[in-house]
């Protein structure tokens, strides 16, 4: 059964596209993470537009993050404070990086621009990911406890503006969270991801915040900036595609709770080793992708009606 | 009849006969060439999958028919890959004006066979001599080599998407009167007004011709969302962004009850 996705303009496989809003949604559910970022490489693959891909994407990530944001909410893990600045450079960050699209976009680059992203940055979370279970595994076979600072002192922590942050426990400068806010803002508009897996870490390692709110702050993060990305893609480059969009979440919506369920009956510690397998086959895939001569040396690029 | 041409061409070559032969009997018996498709519009709905064109008619003596399909007229841009620090990047660019979005030939015979040699001038018939009035956008500051290899590069990659078609499909005559033709169009079809021309070719002459409109359009609720998105973007945007918001909030709160 196939459907016609009116922006991207072609048909494709509803049963297919739910197949990978589902896969998304169990890793959602399973880790976490909003699972963009396996998504998207694979919409291009199957043909979709990657501008569309992308922007549909953003689309589809204020679902996700909608319905993860309402479990932390209630539980009070949201400091919100500290989320209105992540998401003032959040803000920021993803209003210049859709214009930083439309100019790519102009110049024929934007394929090639997510393509190179996502190999940078599937390659380097795939890295960072076997790093930490390779070091954890080690620890648990030395049966060492780990050892973790309430959090370090850098360089960082000298910068001006500095703001209390109760419910992290936190006494850090402004422009800390703005900045990340702001680099995870452009990601999140030229790559379409949520930026979870880029912000977790950071806001855990850089900021030092507590690991209980750090998954619902940067949940009412990425929400809002899926939004502004969607509205202004849909403004400005007109790449939204509804109805791919619509599909993706209806899929994800059922993985969620599966992904959940899965996780609390398997051993976390292997499934941590097996996503970032996953994700770092995935960038070399992309990889190949670019260094191997391509299929076709020529494509067609944009097209008006002549008067 | 185009709906029962569209759902059961078995039963098109009586429909045709019977129809052909009630608009001979009148004045139109005059008409060396009568031609006419089996429905005037393609409408690319949510289920849009390529469609079938049926082109018909009758010609008053012997010779060839030859049928061409022209899409609207474009500006088309090529992206050429080429090999920077080891990555294969859009590097190139050259722009055409006056590319058909869609090309496609049908004939009794091969053409070679029916055309002179140089073809007919003022009637382009091959997709190389509809292809003669293209032009590439600053071509002088380019080199002809480059050009030349544009050129290529572009009719190859309509072809991957059949917008140019490789082969002339079979043109069908029946009692020396009758033509039929089953023109094919991809899923991929781009929009805008078609023109279906029909020629009868004697001893290398043309001996007349017919054009008959052909549109192409987005239609149904793919065609209105489409539209959305590019007349109301803002009102698109919201709408999108509102239904993501419910549809997740709901996800949240049913999950959690079950």
């Amino acid at each position: 059964m196939d459907v016609y996705l009116p922006i991207a303009e072609l048909s494709l496989n509803v049963l297919l596209l739910l197949g990978l809003g589902g896969v998304a949604g169990v890793l959602a559910g399973m880790f976490g993470v909003g699972g963009g970022f396996l998504l998207t490489p694979l919409l291009i693959f199957i043909g979709v537009p990657p501008a569309v891909a992308v922007a549909s994407q953003a689309n589809q990530v204020i679902a996700t993050s909608v319905t993860g944001l309402l479990t932390h909410w209630q539980r009070g893990n949201v400091d919100v404070r500290m989320g209105l600045i992540l998401l003032l450079g959040g803000l920021l960050g993803s209003t210049a990086g859709v214009q930083l699209f439309a100019v790519l976009k102009r110049f024929g680059q934007v394929d090639f621009v997510i393509h190179i992203g996502y190999v940078l940055l599937l390659l380097s979370i795939g890295i960072m990911m076997v790093v930490e279970v390779w070091s954890a595994w080690r620890r648990r076979r030395a049966n060492e406890p780990a050892r973790r600072k309430m959090h370090q002192h850098f360089l960082v922590h000298r910068l001006p503006l500095k703001l209390r942050f109760y419910k992290s426990k936190l006494y850090v400068s402004a422009l800390l969270p703005a900045g990340l806010g702001f680099a995870v803002g452009v990601l999140s508009a030229i790559l379409g991801i949520g930026g979870g897996f880029v912000l977790v870490p950071a806001m855990i390692y850089l900021l030092g915040m507590p690991t209980a709110v750090v998954i619902g702050t940067s949940l009412f993060q990425i929400l809002f900036v899926a939004i502004n990305v969607t509205f202004l893609q849909a403004v400005q480059n007109q790449t939204v595609d509804v109805v791919l969009a619509l599909i993706l979440i209806l899929g994800g919506a059922v993985g969620a709770p599966v992904g959940t369920r899965l996780a609390a009956n398997l051993p976390a510690f292997q499934l941590r080793g097996l996503l970032a397998v996953l994700i770092l086959a995935m960038a070399l895939e992309l990889l190949f992708e670019l260094v191997a001569p391509p299929a076709a040396i020529h494509t067609l690029g944009d097209v008006v009606r002549m008067p | 009849m185009t709906r029962a041409a569209m759902t059961a061409p078995h039963t098109l070559p009586v429909l045709v006969a019977t129809w052909l032969a009630m608009w001979m009997s009148s004045a139109a018996c005059a008409q060396p060439l009568l031609v006419d498709l089996s429905r005037p519009r393609v409408s690319i709905t949510s289920a849009f999958r390529g469609a079938d064109v049926l082109v018909f008619g009758a010609i008053d003596g012997p010779g060839d028919v030859v049928i061409t399909v022209t899409g609207a007229s474009t500006r088309q841009t090529v992206l050429r890959k080429e090999r920077v620090f080891g990555l294969w990047v859009n590097a190139g660019r050259l722009t055409f004006d006056d590319v058909p979005s869609f090309y496609a030939v049908a004939a009794t015979r091969p053409l070679e066979q029916i055309l002179p040699p140089g073809g007919v001038a003022g009637i382009p018939v091959t997709l190389d001599e509809r292809l003669l009035s293209m032009r590439a956008l600053g071509a002088q500051r380019r080199r002809p080599i480059d050009v030349t290899d544009f050129r290529q590069g572009l009719i190859e990659a309509k072809r991957r998407e059949g917008l140019f078609s490789e082969a002339i499909s079979p043109v069908t005559v029946v009692g020396a009167r009758l033509f039929r033709a089953e023109l094919r169009f991809p899923s991929k079809l781009p929009v805008g007004d078609y023109e279906v021309r029909a020629y009868v070719f004697r001893d290398g002459q043309v001996v007349s011709a017919v054009s008959r409109p052909l549109v192409v359009s987005k239609a149904g609720f793919s065609a209105r969302i489409f539209e959305w998105s590019r007349e109301l973007a803002p009102i698109y945007g919201v709408v999108a962004i509102v239904l993501a918001l419910v549809i997740g909030w709901l996800a949240g709160t049913l999950t959690r009850r079950i």
